[in-house]
């Protein structure tokens, strides 16, 4: 009976084994704050490496995604607007913004992100002191924020990879062409529930809601 | 209509049709601009594909178990949405009119299966092309560039379109689950795998054979074909297309950059060459299997078995197709190769942007974009050393074996981040002072200046910027760093 609280306490902390762990949390909104619309492309689920099935299961959590991030939105009073495409889609959606996704991501996939953990060989202490700056996107987007009306656009996604599960939130100011927000969460093992996923989806726009004061 | 009025429109329209070619001509000369599509919905073909319709377009699909056909198909749509959804089709451009013009003359001797087919051109820069059971095929922008004239185009064309005819994917398919049931009576698993891509390389071989069959109704050489499937692979052979460095030198060396020369000397090409070509294959693929473990004959295979059906082939009495009209293949590769260079833009590939902007300044040296391009690169370039990624933005995928490129390479990277921002700088005060009333070259100064020599001095070309280009495409951008440095 001495060491019953010790049993309990592990029997408890047995229930810890699926953790979500914040790998990145940055925020490089120092001067004006989010405070117009957000443009979110595309968000994705992507199922790696699994059964032939992924594809249609891909699809149906797509599509159960999207509907929770415009939940988790209006609960949070984010202005988010999703994009994807649709029959009803232009050919500036195509030729801007999905263009705009491949730059954002590519450019914060290079400028040292944990995104890809392969890649952080190169990760020391001479970067963490040098790089100041948030990451950067090519200029030639600059001129989308007359077109849209907004200057924010984001990318929201999932990647079920053998081993964890990522969740990445990525705000680019196409005025600035810098990265104002970018947010990584990993769940290091276990199979990718729709309740966590909500959790963390909530979470991150909970999160965003501050940077709309 | 009277009919002086009409001799008059005549005259107008053959007029415009003479003079289009010049103008397109002198459009490259000074400047490009990539494609972009007018504003409007998009075109069906993008996303209106179903699994139903994937189904019924599968040629010899009823052959197959109704579990396995719907398989196949699924894998299709998920493929073509995944690929729509990347942005990796090219919409209806000259590129894609060229296309579609090669694959209809290499159909009108079938009328009956021409509208199963759907052209699609992907802005990859892979040396490639493929189709898929349901007819679709995809050509990558990366082929053209590396082709040398229409009938080696129309060669792989024809190739991925015997694909198709010849019911490859569902045969191979059927072989396969055969073989692997025998395999697993007989306890033999593994043999299955090495059964598949013997079936798939078989097929290979097929296509190529019936290719010359659709080639010979048209007017294209077969002969070709050699060549075409030469530039297929990555040969071990380095060429030299600037062999006196006069581009290099030209691009590269000024009072900003002096570039030591042994950095470009034979041997470091081939030493970087040798690690490029090591980091590509697995280990398993460098030891000597042949093409065991491929899906893909052995080109020289390949070729030789070409040289021999061609031998046998018996030309007379082949009816020849009408040759269709279309644009002239060395105006559309290097449209091919402007295009290369946007995309290496856009994927970050900026030693390969360095090198297609390269290439092409040989032919048109006061190109606005191209001299822009050489300026946008050398500034990431400098960008990303400083923020210690040089080596993830120089370690990208070679698909030359031109010897131009690695000495582009082998600069890129020996440069540290001081002389790469200088290079960058003084690549931007020369363009500048050469384009004085371009707005990016202009924009570029303005950036390469605050990067190398800090606020101060980049102000006064910030300020000319807003004065010149009140309407311009940066002013937001350039409002917002003015800001960030008051």
């Amino acid at each position: 009976m001495r060491y019953l609280s010790v049993i309990i306490l592990l029997f408890m902390l047995s229930g810890c084994s699926r953790y979500i762990r914040i790998e990145r949390s940055e925020r490089f909104v120092s001067r004006q704050g989010i405070k117009q619309k957000i443009i979110c492309i595309d968000p994705q689920v992507r199922l790696m490496g699994y059964t032939q099935n992924d594809s249609e299961e891909e699809a149906e959590l797509e599509n159960w995604f999207r509907d929770e991030l415009n939940y988790s939105a209006s609960k949070n009073q984010v202005d988010l607007e999703i994009v994807r495409l649709t029959p009803e889609s232009t050919t500036s959606y195509y030729e801007d913004l999905l263009s705009l996704k491949k730059e954002f991501l590519q450019a914060n996939n290079l400028q040292n992100t944990p995104l890809n953990f392969s890649n952080q060989n190169g990760y020391n202490t001479i970067t963490k002191s040098v790089f100041v700056y948030p990451p950067l996107i090519a200029h030639d987007f600059t001129d989308l924020s007359k077109k849209y009306g907004t200057p924010y656009f984001s990318y929201i996604g999932i990647y079920k990879q053998p081993g964890r599960i990522l969740y990445y939130h990525l705000i680019v100011n196409t005025n600035t062409a810098e990265t104002v927000y970018r947010e990584l969460k990993s769940i290091s093992k276990g199979s990718l529930k729709k309740k966590m996923i909500s959790q963390m989806v909530y979470d991150s726009m909970a999160m965003l809601k501050e940077e709309l004061k | 209509m009277s009919k002086l009025k009409r001799i008059h429109i005549y005259v107008l329209a053959l007029t415009a049709c003479l003079i289009s070619p010049q103008l397109m001509q002198a459009q490259i000369d000074n400047n490009y601009v990539p494609f972009h599509a007018a504003d409007g919905l998009l075109p069906k073909s993008l996303y209106d594909f179903n699994l139903e319709g994937i189904v019924q377009q599968i040629k010899g699909g009823d052959q197959l178990e109704a579990e396995k056909l719907k398989r196949l198909a699924t894998d299709i749509y998920y493929f073509k949405k995944e690929y729509a959804e990347g942005g990796n089709f090219y919409l209806k451009n000259e590129l894609t009119d060229y296309v579609q013009s090669i694959g209809d003359e290499i159909l009108v001797s079938i009328p009956a299966n021409k509208n199963n087919f759907k052209f699609y051109l992907s802005r990859s820069m892979e040396v490639n092309a493929f189709c898929m059971a349901d007819g679709t095929v995809i050509i990558n922008l990366g082929l053209i560039a590396s082709l040398d004239n229409e009938s080696q185009l129309a060669f792989i064309m024809a190739h991925e379109i015997s694909h198709y005819l010849k019911q490859h994917s569902v045969n191979d398919l059927k072989r396969t689950a055969d073989a692997v049931t025998y395999d697993n009576v007989n306890q033999n698993s593994n043999r299955a795998v090495f059964r598949r891509l013997q079936f798939s390389r078989d097929s290979e071989f097929d296509a190529d054979g019936f290719a010359i069959n659709l080639l010979a109704t048209t007017n294209f050489d077969a002969m070709e074909c050699i060549t075409a499937l030469e530039k297929l692979k990555v040969s071990d052979t380095l060429v030299d297309s600037d062999p006196q460095q006069v581009l290099l030198n030209k691009y590269f060396k000024s009072e900003y950059c002096d570039f030591d020369t042994s950095w470009t000397s034979e041997k470091a090409i081939a030493a970087i060459h040798d690690r490029a070509a090591v980091t590509s294959e697995s280990n398993l693929m460098t030891q000597d299997f042949g093409d065991l473990l491929s899906t893909h004959p052995e080109i020289e295979k390949r070729q030789y078995a070409l040289k021999e059906i061609m031998s046998n082939f018996d030309y007379s009495d082949i009816e020849k197709v009408e040759k269709f009209e279309r644009k002239d293949f060395q105006y559309i590769q290097r449209i091919a190769r402007f295009e290369m260079v946007e995309n290496s833009m856009r994927e970050s590939y900026y030693t390969h942007a360095l090198y297609n902007a390269v290439r092409l300044l040989e032919y048109y040296p006061d190109n606005i974009y191209l001299n822009t391009t050489l300026s946008k690169s050398l500034y990431w370039i400098s960008y990303y050393k400083e923020i210690n990624s040089g080596k993830l933005v120089v370690r990208q995928p070679v698909t030359t074996n031109d010897k131009a490129f690695f000495r582009i390479k082998a600069i890129i990277e020996k440069l540290d981040v001081t002389a790469a921002k200088k290079l960058s700088y003084g690549n931007a005060k020369i363009l500048s002072e050469a384009l004085s009333s371009n707005e990016v070259s202009l924009f570029y100064m303005a950036l390469n200046t605050e990067h190398y020599l800090g606020k101060n001095a980049s102000f006064t070309y910030y300020n000319k910027y807003l004065k010149t280009y009140p309407e311009g495409r940066f002013v937001e951008f350039v409002n917002n760093r003015l800001s960030y440095m008051q």
